[in-house]
């Protein structure tokens, strides 16, 4: 599936980076994992990943920063960012979609489901693109919301 | 003249003598009728009056049945009205006389010269004189009649004051007849300016009051006074109730006024003292009344904002959007009834600063139902927004937090359940980090509801006896495995006969713990952890210079027990934990006693709850105590926790925020001075963070 893609991970968490990167590389996805939004900066410019997952709550410079950055950089705007969050208000998310973010998950997710969202956002045909980002999301977000707290 | 009738009757008894007069009066030349008639005898003559009326009557003095003055009485008496001539020889001229003083009208002498002439004369002047008279009396009778029933007293006194004459009307205003006052002096000043008030006793009882106007005037050929007196008792009595009664009047209203006045001082004390902003405004939206409060919120003075519209002064916009709110004031005039704010406003004073509010505007109803004005409510709810947006955060932030571990729990889970050829190797660490965020999980749970029960004060704090120096050695021991395997060296330093405190030991030994176990964490490999306990009294004049209170950011281990970091201010328990970790931005010192807080530093963020100084703050407050820190960036930390040891079980009690009565300057309360809206400076103090 992943077909040597890679995948950018910047999250504070190491354990949700260990088994996020597990379960991408099983589904053929190069993972790299960065800690803090600043390493994750100079990472993306680095290896121009295919996809990015930014968590939300980061130490330092916190996930909408980095996400600014990203799609202000020439280099990396095209790059298809999700969002990795535990908040989950309507607010939040359109702010997220607002400065860019391609789609938006909440926590807890399930990992396994993670490689074949980031294959139909890759080989999504490039027009799509231009349709109503918040209205695509909120269709993702639907049914990734299968997990009840 | 036209030509007169005049009836005649002679009285007399020589014939020859009538003849002649008759005779005499038809030859007359004056434009006269004379009609005749004789009687040679009294009784005949009076025989005849009694008949006919006759217009002059000659009597002779010499009769047969009566002569002299008698005769002429006679007829006088009977016939007053009746002009009499006295007809006489020469001899009898004085009796004549004496007739016309007694009332006789003329008297003729017999055998005179020019008789006829002078008889028609006499006759004519005889009549004249009686019309005369008769008018005269009809005047006369005229102006008596006035004196007489005039309702005003008329009196006419000579020059020293004698009564020469009194009316009816003064009779009875003096209660006395005429006998009684004439010739009585009147007993009041004459003062002919003006007219006088006097008051007259009377002497049958009774007071009177009258009115006197006096003139001059001439009485009898002498000058003389005219007194008119008008009886005013009865105005005086009136005019006297009336004084009465506008006496009682002004001091009525002089009662009301009071009365208004201090309800009027009642209500502008009360309105001026509101712990809310009032303003009324008038139907077009003009500011009438605007307490102090509002003067202080809004920062202008009632003078300045007096009578103009509200709309010029301040604004009150969405606290989100900026947008202007709403005009509460526009909604109550259009639907007449109260009408409550939205609850993001904010209101922009003149200066710029900004303060939530919440607004209620209700209308002045007149008693026909129209609107007279309206009155605006309004209080500063900086305090209870802050409070909201903390528990919003808290929310969050325990939210996010719960659902971080539970995030990798389910992950793994999933993963491992649907990953069949997982090896086992993975499979073991994946277990392991499951176990792992299990735990966490259940320490985040434990320490929320630990907060949470601190908090609200369902946790009893026990009063038993802390052996301190157990404790900590105990805490040392149980924390060494984990500072070994950081080949961190952890001491202690305490004096022996340490005094014992009161407290729970439960409590105190789970916020040294945290303490400890914070310095462990914080501190990188090789690092020092130093637990010190000092019994710390009360600093006196020659020991070490004080330390400021406030935590510095200097080098915070101490070198030599006898040093204190921070100074006691009571008899107290001080504990310090100091390491030689990474040290604390000055930034997030005032901060790292919050909930959740975690000093944000680049790289990974450190594991923990952001709890546990929160929960050890907390602890060392109901204990009576106070907790301080100081620490520098990569040189260490040490926090101090004071303990007294004279606690009587009370739990020290948390600032709170307050929102100043307003006093004026001089500190008084303002109803104490006059009604006037004093700019007094009210100030909120800030939330102290938790």
């Amino acid at each position: 599936m992943g077909e040597g893609n890679t995948v950018l991970v910047i999250e504070d968490e190491t354990h949700i980076g260990i088994v996020v990167e597990y379960n991408l590389k099983r589904d053929g996805f190069e993972v790299y994992l960065a800690e803090d939004g600043t390493s994750g900066l100079e990472l993306a410019r680095k290896i121009i990943p295919d996809v990015i997952l930014l968590d939300w709550m980061l130490p330092g410079m916190d996930g909408l920063e980095v996400l600014t950055e990203l799609k202000n950089d020439k280099t990396t705007e095209h790059i298809p960012v999700f969002m990795l969050t535990a908040k989950g208000m309507a607010s939040d998310i359109n702010r997220a979609l607002d400065l860019g973010a391609d789609d938006y998950i909440t926590k807890p997710f399930n990992p396994r489901q993670l490689g074949e969202l980031i294959n139909k956002k890759l080989h999504e045909p490039k027009k799509v693109k231009t349709r109503n980002r918040y209205q695509k999301a909120k269709c993702k977000i639907e049914e990734l919301h299968n997990f009840d707290i | 003249m036209g030509v007169r009738e005049i009836k005649i009757l002679l009285v007399d008894d020589d014939a020859d003598y009538c003849r002649l007069v008759k005779m005499a009066l038809l030859k007359s030349k004056q434009s006269v009728k004379f009609t005749f008639e004789m009687a040679n005898s009294l009784t005949a003559g009076l025989e005849c009056l009694k008949n006919e009326s006759f217009d002059v009557v000659l009597l002779d003095l010499g009769l047969p049945d009566s002569s002299g003055l008698e005769t002429f009485e006679m007829v006088h008496r009977l016939y007053p009205c009746i002009p009499v001539v006295m007809l006489t020889g020469l001899e009898d001229q004085q009796v004549s006389i004496d007739a016309i003083k007694k009332g006789a009208s003329d008297y003729l002498v017999k055998g005179a010269d020019s008789f006829s002439d002078i008889l028609v004369r006499t006759i004519v002047y005889a009549l004249e004189r009686k019309c005369e008279e008769e008018a005269l009396q009809v005047s006369e009778r005229n102006y008596r009649n006035l004196i007489n029933r005039s309702a005003d007293a008329i009196v006419v006194i000579d020059k020293n004051g004698t009564i020469l004459f009194a009316n009816p009307a003064a009779q009875n205003l003096f209660g006395q007849d005429t006998e009684e006052l004439l010739g009585k002096p009147l007993g009041y000043p004459v003062i002919l300016d003006g007219p006088t008030e006097i008051e007259i006793v009377r002497n049958r009882g009774g007071k009177a009051v009258a009115e006197m106007r006096v003139v001059e005037t001439s009485w009898q050929g002498k000058a003389a006074y005219l007194a008119s007196l008008r009886d005013i008792t009865k105005r005086k009595a009136t005019e006297e109730k009336l004084k009465k009664y506008r006496k009682n009047l002004k001091e009525l209203v002089k009662e009301r006024t009071e009365e208004v006045d201090a309800e009027k001082e009642l209500l502008s004390v009360t309105f001026s003292s509101m712990g809310d902003g009032v303003i009324v405004v008038d139907p077009q939206k003009r500011i009438i009344l605007f307490n102090v409060i509002a003067e202080t919120l809004a920062g202008w003075e009632f003078e300045r904002v007096q009578d103009r519209p509200i709309d010029e002064l301040f604004h009150i916009v969405n606290e989100r959007n900026r947008e202007a709110a709403e005009s509460l004031i526009d909604k109550v005039l259009v639907t007449e009834k109260t009408e409550v704010g939205a609850d993001l406003d904010v209101l922009i004073a003149m200066d710029g600063t900004e303060h939530p509010i919440s607004t209620i505007a209700a209308p002045i109803l007149k008693g026909d139902g129209s609107i007279i004005g309206i009155v605006l409510v309004f209080r500063d709810v900086s305090r209870e927004r802050q409070l909201d947006k903390m528990k919003d955060d808290f929310i969050s932030s325990v939210s996010h937090e719960l659902r971080t571990p539970l995030t990798s729990i389910k992950a793994y889970t999933e993963t491992i359940l649907h990953d069949f050829d997982m090896s086992d190797e993975t499979r073991r660490q994946f277990l392991g980090i499951i176990d792992e965020e299990s735990n966490r999980l259940a320490n985040l749970i434990e320490e929320l509801l630990e907060i949470s029960r601190l908090e609200s004060g369902t946790v009893k704090i026990l009063q038993e006896p802390v052996d301190i120096g157990t404790l900590v050695r105990q805490i040392s021991s149980a924390l060494q495995p984990l500072a070994d395997k950081k080949g961190i060296q952890l001491s202690i330093d305490m004096n022996e006969g340490l005094p014992e405190l009161l407290g729970d030991n439960g409590k105190i030994q789970s916020a040294i713990t945290n303490l400890v176990g914070n310095a462990i964490k914080f501190t990188p490999e090789g690092g020092r952890v130093c637990i010190r306990v000092w019994h710390g009294l009360p600093a006196r004049e020659n020991t070490a210079p004080l330390r400021p209170r406030s935590a510095t950011s200097k080098m915070a281990v101490p070198q030599n027990a006898d040093e204190p970091a921070a100074s006691a201010q009571r008899d107290e328990l001080v504990i310090t934990v100091s390491d030689t970790g990474i040290g604390i931005p000055k930034e997030a010192l005032s901060k790292i006693f919050e909930r959740f807080y975690r000093v944000p530093h680049q790289g990974k963020q450190i594991p923990g709850t952001g709890l546990g100084l929160a929960i050890v703050k907390k602890i060392v407050a109901l204990h009576d105590g106070r907790i301080e820190v100081e620490s520098e960036l990569n040189r260490g930390t040490t926090f101090t926790i004071f303990l007294p040891l004279a606690w009587h079980g009370l739990p020290a009690r948390e600032d709170t925020a307050k929102m100043a009565v307003p006093l004026d300057t001089s500190g008084e309360l303002v109803s104490k001075k006059k009604i006037k809206y004093q700019n007094a400076k009210c100030k909120i103090e800030e939330v102290p963070k938790f």
